[in-house]
């Protein structure tokens, strides 16, 4: 296998065994979580409007609390640490650790090389995503947990992986996009994290909200995609057509890129 | 020992480089001032100067690696435009630095390397590695300098290809392995190829190489034949004054067959137009008003110290 393609192959198994993980434990914790769910909930109201309204989206339905959970908590938050993560060493490391040169001394040409690397970093978010959503209902049958009447569509668990996914892409292609300019892949990888965070903090505060990216990806869009039995064609095309522009802007970035 | 098998290239017959005005600019730092040039093919070119003088960047230009600020090139009878693939197509490049994935091994590295080549290039390049003593099962990382060195040439040379450039080939490695790099070009040459290589180490090249392109800060100061070159080294005199060289000396050398003059603080050196000294020492010894000279030398000066004396260029 060709090293980019395996070096992403790895990538995304680990990222697949977190999340994986992560589901399985979230949907283990389901009975206990209701339980407790008034003890939540009240915690919920003291902390503020915002944590409210995802308290109550979380304790509406099983499907609000997986989109809480799964789709935005570790979804919008772990998955921005990995897109930049995946992105930010596709040029910038190969300048830093030196191999640009011999990378791109070979005869093939750069949008092509770009293009290889971008689309194994993308399959390695995306791919994990989808397929480890789609397997919620089958984790609740093992764990024999009830999570009766959505769990037993993969269909509507998939289309919100897909959703989230496409959501982290966007992040992913402007790494990838600085990654195609950037020296220092550690400068980059912190600087795009603190920007990150900073959105993600956005969202809890009434007011600013509303210009976080992380929005999107709220509970709510998530509601929708259940309401609407499958993905959301208003908010997955534009989510592709961003990605598609960063891809563009990449590729003619790179192509007055400098060796070293 | 095993023999390497060498490709004939057959349908690489007059295929020549040619560079018209190319120059880049790094903000408003010059790296390679307009430059004409024309690299015949069954030729090993050295591009001699010191560090920062421009080879890397002029290489870099030619292999479509760095876009030229200028000036147009055909090389290996490609046009060079855009990221320059189809001139890669048609030449290996050797870069100067040193960047592996350290947790490769050594042959699966090779065949990364030469990623888009011909099929049979891989197994020449396999044959190189065993000539050159290489472990192929090695992971890269526990390689040492020279080894890396010698895997970035061995992929160079592998394919069949017109043109090879070569950036400091032989930098960090030993005198046997130099030897031995060096040996591998010449079995290399063929009369269709055509090798330019870098080096900033004169004595290194001069005899494997038969034309030496001499840059300066930028600026390509010489351009000449080893058998030229040597000649001319050998028709220099040097004269050591205790103090000062007298000031008329330029036009008095000059009118006894001397066709360039320079002089650093009291040393100066003389060009001759023949092989006959004896106009310009008996010069020196019979002017009377002029102080004796310390030292006078004749036909033991280096390259190195022709370019150093003549060009003023320091470090190679």
């Amino acid at each position: 296998m060709p090293y980019v393609w395996r070096s992403a192959f790895f990538r995304g198994l680990i990222f697949s065994l977190f999340l994986l993980a992560h589901l399985s434990v979230t949907i283990g914790f389901y009975p206990k979580f209701l339980d407790e769910m008034s003890a939540l909930v009240r915690l919920a109201s003291n902390l503020g409007s915002q944590f409210k309204i995802l308290s109550d989206a979380t304790t509406q339905s099983d499907w609000g609390y997986m989109a809480v959970q799964q789709f935005f908590k570790f979804g919008a938050t772990t998955g921005t640490f990995v897109a930049v993560l995946f992105a930010s060493g596709a040029v910038a490391g190969e300048s830093e650790r030196r191999t640009l040169e011999v990378w791109l001394a070979r005869p093939q040409p750069r949008w092509r090389v770009l293009l290889e690397r971008y689309l194994a970093g993308a399959l390695a978010i995306l791919v994990p995503f989808v397929v480890t959503s789609a397997m919620g209902p089958w984790i609740a049958h093992v764990l024999d947990v009830p999570l009766e009447p959505v769990t037993d569509d993969p269909w509507l668990w998939a289309s919100a992986g897909l959703h989230s996914a496409l959501f982290l892409l966007i992040i992913y292609g402007l790494a990838f996009l600085c990654s195609t300019r950037a020296q220092n892949v550690i400068r980059l990888i912190l600087t795009l994290l603190l920007i990150g965070i900073a959105l993600y903090a956005a969202y809890f505060v009434p007011g600013v909200n509303d210009w976080s990216p992380y929005e999107y990806v709220d509970p709510k869009a998530f509601e929708n995609i259940r309401d609407n039995g499958g993905v959301l064609m208003n908010r997955v095309v534009p989510f592709s057509v961003i990605n598609i522009v960063l891809l563009i802007a990449s590729l003619l970035s790179f192509e007055r890129r400098l060796p070293s | 020992m095993t023999t390497t098998t060498q490709p004939s290239a057959p349908g690489f017959t007059g295929v020549s480089t040619s560079l018209r005005g190319l120059t880049r600019h790094f903000g408003d730092k010059i790296a390679v001032q307009p430059l004409d040039l024309d690299l015949e093919p069954g030729s090993i070119v050295g591009l001699i100067g010191p560090n920062g003088s421009g080879k890397s960047t002029l290489m870099r230009m030619v292999v479509g690696l760095l876009r030229p600020s200028g000036g147009s090139a055909t090389v290996a009878g490609v046009r060079l435009h855009g990221d320059g693939t189809a001139v890669r197509a048609r030449c290996t490049f050797a870069p100067g630095e040193l960047g592996f994935y350290g947790e490769l091994r050594c042959e699966a590295h090779l065949k990364w390397l030469l990623k888009g080549r011909e099929r049979s290039s891989v197994a020449r390049g396999i044959e190189l590695l065993e000539r050159l003593g290489l472990p192929r099962r090695g992971r890269v990382r526990s390689f040492s300098h020279g080894m890396k060195r010698q895997l970035l040439f061995a992929a160079a040379l592998a394919p069949d290809v017109p043109l090879r450039i070569l950036d400091e080939p032989t930098e960090g490695l030993d005198p046997s392995k130099r030897g031995e790099v060096m040996d591998l070009l010449r079995e290399d040459a063929s009369p269709g190829r055509t090798t330019l290589l870098s080096s900033h180490h004169l004595g290194e090249v001069d005899h494997s190489c038969d034309r030496l392109l001499f840059l300066s800060a930028g600026r390509l100061i010489a351009d000449e034949s080893a058998v030229d070159l040597a000649a001319r080294a050998r028709r220099l005199v040097r004269v050591e004054w205790p103090d000062e060289p007298p000031a008329d000396l330029e036009s008095a050398a000059r009118s006894n067959g001397a066709v360039a003059v320079m002089a650093h603080g009291s040393r100066t050196t003389i060009e001759l137009d023949s092989d006959d000294p004896r106009p310009i020492l008996g010069l020196v010894a019979q002017r009377t008003d002029w102080p004796r000279p310390a030292k006078v030398e004749y036909g033991q000066l280096s390259l190195r110290e022709l370019y150093r004396d003549l060009y003023g260029v320091e470090g190679l």
